[in-house]
């Protein structure tokens, strides 16, 4: 067998400039603003977009069939509760920040958070 | 190598492979997004690296998702494409680049396989869930393959200098 090394010197050099730079890349999109509203998308289509500075709790339901619990609460949104097998929608916790989302692949739900400029007139005056 | 010899080793890699598929399934990973996990089934990948062509580089990816999948039974699910493709691209990237950075130690292109492998997860995570707001956990997910790149390089390397590699 040719002789090939585990580790050199340069590879330690390279993984720590990758490891640097995406270390950076992770706190950058993590030290975003505060989100206004949320978005929830079931199936590809829109079907709720909820402002965060409100407080409630209601249901997903998607063809009569109930599929998740979804809270706001201090400017945050959850899962509560959710009909998925491996709650990883429930798991992820409270999301508030500009641009993180909720995905729950098994109940094809998909909920985003968005920023604290409305994307048009028409938005901000029917909320 | 007689094929026969290459059948047995081969099957072999197939069998750890899927093997450590199924007992990755239960460690925890600490980010929420589904169909992600540590890869360290891809070992087998960076093993056969020197000794093998590209057909059956493939050939043990294709047979490691599927057992695998099989025995956990996530065959077919989102999880399981996105495994599929991943490790796929893992092989191919790897395989170049070690027929082309000729100086560059095993972790190297275990680490470069891993990167690749995420990014793809990645993409083919969003086609699924027809969203690009998943990408924004694509920096977290490098950040964890970097750490089970080295892992999977360095168990390799050290594999492929302590014991004969058959030929």
């Amino acid at each position: 067998m040719k002789n090939r090394n585990v580790v050199t010197k340069r590879d330690i050099l390279i993984l720590l400039v990758i490891f640097a730079g995406l270390i950076g890349w992770a706190v950058i999109t993590t030290h975003s603003k505060k989100a206004a509203k949320a978005v929830i998308i079931v199936h590809s289509k829109v079907y709720k977009v909820v402002s965060l500075n409100e407080e409630k709790t209601f249901k997903i339901n998607w063809k009569g069939k109930y599929l998740m619990t979804v809270q706001v609460k201090n400017g945050a949104i959850r899962a509560k509760n959710s009909t998925c097998k491996n709650k990883i929608c429930v798991h992820t916790g409270w999301i508030s920040k500009d641009g993180q989302s909720i995905v729950c692949v098994p109940n094809h739900i998909i909920i985003y958070t968005e920023g604290a400029k409305p994307a048009s007139c028409d938005l901000m005056t029917t909320q | 190598m007689s094929v026969s010899k290459k059948v047995s080793i081969y099957g072999m890699l197939v069998a750890i492979g899927s093997a450590i598929y199924v007992v990755e399934s239960f460690m925890p990973f600490p980010l929420p997004l589904p169909g992600a996990r540590w890869g360290f089934s891809n070992v087998v990948l960076v093993y056969a690296l020197p000794f093998t062509n590209i057909e059956w580089l493939l050939a043990v990816v294709i047979g490691k998702a599927l057992i695998g999948a099989l025995i956990s039974g996530k065959i077919f699910t989102p999880a399981f494409f996105m495994g599929i493709s991943g490790s796929t691209i893992a092989a191919l990237t790897m395989f170049f680049s070690y027929k082309t950075f000729r100086k560059a130690g095993m972790i190297f292109h275990s680490v470069l396989g891993a990167l690749s492998n995420n990014v793809v997860q990645v993409l083919i995570g969003a086609q699924i869930v027809s969203s690009w707001m998943i990408f924004g956990y694509l920096p977290y997910m490098e950040i964890l393959g970097v750490i089970s790149g080295s892992a999977n390089g360095i168990v390799a390397g050290i594999m492929l200098k302590r014991m004969k590699v058959m030929r």
